[in-house]
């Protein structure tokens, strides 16, 4: 057990911090739209080039493809990068371009649906592909941070043979699925939780500042335990890949969001309230990961059957 | 980053348990078990002598004292396993993590020869004369006196909610010798519980017969040669022996084993389907892993000899966390059952409900992880 970066993951942490520094952030996601951004390709491809979205393929480095997934979230990267390095990889398959993923029984509306080359479905009987024509896909405005297609229309007008992919699980692929989704909760949750603290830190009221008062304090010190719970689960799952630690890593990570949405929210006051202000860039994003994470199926009920089967 | 065991700590974990399996009696339950109670010492006082038969009673002291080279990562699955067994060594565990390594770092050679082999052969009780009425959070504003009266300080006070006082041998007791100071005026004395003028008064408690007490403290004589470094400075020396236990005991490892215990009696009934009952255990685990993820980190930071930080703070809370939501899925396991004085959901209820109080409350420690991990603004 290390907590501590070791050589290979610092320098992987440094390059996509620069990248991201780069062509990522609160900026960036507002050129590309703010909440309703439209696909980051320029990011993907940076990413991309780099390496950083296929590092997942080798088992070996999963914990890798999860410390960047967790990176590219906090720092607003409007790309796919959890499907494409942690889920992509349980798939055997090559894609350049975006994914998205979907439950294959009820698909509806689904991240990346209308920007992805291809699109996943998973379901008991099998995971498949579909690759949806381009431009035939309707978008979705949710302003929820992050682009939104239909997913329904996208397999009603997408191209696909209807065979599952072959030796593909459709339980491997929820769990590196949850995975991804826990990485990229800790993401948004950290992000906003540090604007949070340093606006509590600068607004005065009553003639000091508002984070000196313990009720908030408190409230932001028990948001920092659940984040660091969420985070160090979601790593621990990543090296692991089992089933259990997934679910169990959602299952921490998903009150953790609700909890750090409304205390980031209830400490920025009106400020944040405002679209001139970035908190709402990844605490949007916190609900919409939320809501696709119930669509896997309850990562509750799936953390104590699998641990008590 | 990474969380696999090395072979050398998955062995020392294996001997451990497989020692624990077949040495530990059918009449111990380590989901029952409460710490002290006047049935479980005298237990206590034979398994923690096998212990030290097998060097695991203070396996990471050093050499010298009787040590035998453990690491910080075995030590900690020593305290799991233990802990999560009902900590069958009693009160012993003190001795070992922090009162032990205190008199080996401040004591005087006499100290160490007088108290240390005691600790080793695992056949004395240590207690903690820390709290008083009005100093518990503010442990500074403690105000038990010692007077110097020539080679001897003449003490007069009392402490209160100290655990084992009934069954100490000895108490490491904190004292204030100059009256004005706050920190400053704090001494450390080790103190024989049968001196004259120190009288224990059970304090009865919700956990159950756990000895848990009052000690008053009347013309007290203890001499010089028993304080534990130099006279004012005993907070220093406190404040170093606590940083290593800030994390505490691993709590999560014991919430988590008997959840565990329930879901598989609920199983056997056939008493698991109903899903609001499998949310409130998913839950519970769930919190028991988020505690047991950070209490590992604080490990790491043992390990690699840096400095204890607010993550011990982080996985206390944690851990309260944790104990409470086990003690909720418990009872919603059990159903009527709980009404049983001696089952599992009722000392589970009365364990979590000490578990944000004792050694630091749980504000305490959201005061120091939003001070030293978020850097928050002094109030």
């Amino acid at each position: 057990v290390d907590f501590a970066p070791d050589a290979d993951q610092h320098a992987i942490l440094d390059a996509v911090e620069t990248i991201m520094t780069r062509h990522g952030g609160p900026r960036r996601m507002r050129e590309l739209g703010g909440d309703e951004p439209s696909y980051d390709h320029d990011l993907h491809k940076h990413l991309g080039e780099a390496g950083y979205l296929d590092l997942g393929r080798a088992t070996s480095s999963r914990l890798e493809a999860a410390l960047v997934v967790e990176t590219v979230s906090r720092r607003l990267g409007v790309v796919d990068a959890g499907y494409h390095a942690l889920v992509l990889p349980t798939l055997g398959i090559d894609i350049e371009g975006p994914i998205a993923i979907v439950p294959g029984t009820a698909p509806g509306l689904a991240r990346f649906a209308a920007d992805a080359e291809a699109l996943v479905t998973v379901a008991d009987d099998g995971v498949r592909l579909v690759r949806p024509l381009p431009g035939r896909v309707p978008r979705v405005g949710s302003r929820l941070g992050w682009p939104v297609g239909d997913a329904a229309a996208a397999i009603a007008a997408g191209d696909h043979a209807g065979a599952p992919l072959e030796g593909v699980s459709p339980d491997e692929v929820r769990t590196w699925w949850r995975i991804a989704i826990a990485c990229e909760l800790v993401g948004s949750m950290r992000s906003a939780l540090e604007l949070t603290v340093a606006h509590v830190s600068e607004r005065h009221q009553f003639g000091k500042p508002i984070g000196s008062f313990q009720a908030v304090q408190h409230g932001l010190a028990e948001c920092a335990v659940a984040v660091e719970g969420a985070r160090w689960l979601a790593y621990e799952a990543a090296w692991s890949g089992r089933p259990a630690a997934a679910a169990t890593a959602l299952t921490v990570a998903l009150p953790a969001a609700a909890r750090v949405r409304r205390d980031a929210h209830q400490y920025s006051g009106a400020l944040g309230f405002t679209t001139e202000y970035d908190l709402h860039l990844s605490t949007m994003r916190l609900a919409a990961l939320s809501v696709e994470a119930a669509t896997i199926g309850s990562p509750v009920l799936a953390a104590a059957n699998t641990r008590w089967p | 980053v990474e969380f696999g065991w090395t072979h050398e700590d998955a062995t020392f974990r294996a001997d451990l348990c497989a020692f624990l399996d077949e040495e530990l009696p059918a009449h111990w339950h380590g989901r029952t078990a409460i710490l002290g109670s006047r049935e479980n010492a005298d237990y206590s006082h034979r398994f923690a002598g096998k212990l030290a038969d097998r060097q695991w009673l203070i396996p990471h002291w050093p050499d010298e004292y009787g040590g035998s080279r453990a690491t910080p990562w075995q030590l900690a699955i020593l305290g799991e396993e233990l802990w999560s067994r009902g900590e069958p060594r009693g009160p012993q565990y003190m001795n070992a993590n922090w009162i032990g390594p205190s008199i080996m770092a401040n004591g005087t050679d006499a100290q160490r020869q007088r108290y240390l082999p005691p600790i080793a052969r695992g056949c004395v009780v240590w207690c903690q004369g820390f709290s008083e009425p009005d100093a518990g959070s503010d442990l500074a504003a403690l105000r038990t006196e010692a007077v110097r009266d020539g080679d001897e300080y003449v003490v007069n006070g009392s402490k209160i909610w100290t655990s084992y006082a009934d069954i100490a041998q000895h108490c490491y007791l904190l004292a204030r010798t100059d009256a004005a100071g706050s920190q400053g005026g704090i001494s450390v004395l080790l103190v024989d519980m049968d001196s004259p003028g120190l009288e224990v008064r059970p304090i009865r408690g919700i956990v159950g017969e756990h000895s848990f007490c009052e000690v008053f403290l009347t013309d007290l004589r203890v001499p010089v040669a028993n304080r534990l470094g130099g006279e004012g400075e005993g907070w220093a020396v406190v404040r170093e022996a606590l940083a290593f236990e800030r994390v505490g005991a691993p709590r999560w490892a014991r919430a988590a084993r008997l959840l565990d215990e329930c879901v598989r009696d609920a199983l056997a009934g056939g008493q698991f389907d109903d899903p609001h009952l499998q949310q409130a255990v998913g839950e519970a685990w769930a919190a028991c892993e988020a505690a047991r993820v950070l209490y590992y980190r604080v490990i790491d930071e043992r390990a690699k000899q840096i400095p204890p930080s607010a993550n011990a703070s982080l996985a206390r809370v944690a851990m309260v966390q944790a104990e409470r939501a086990v003690s909720v899925a418990c009872l919603a396991l059990s159903g009527a059952a709980a009404l049983d004085y001696d089952s599992t959901a009722n000392h589970q209820l009365r364990k979590s409900m000490a578990a944000g109080i004792a050694a630091g409350t749980y504000e305490i420690q959201l005061n120091l992880v939003s001070r030293q991990h978020l850097k928050l603004p002094k109030g």
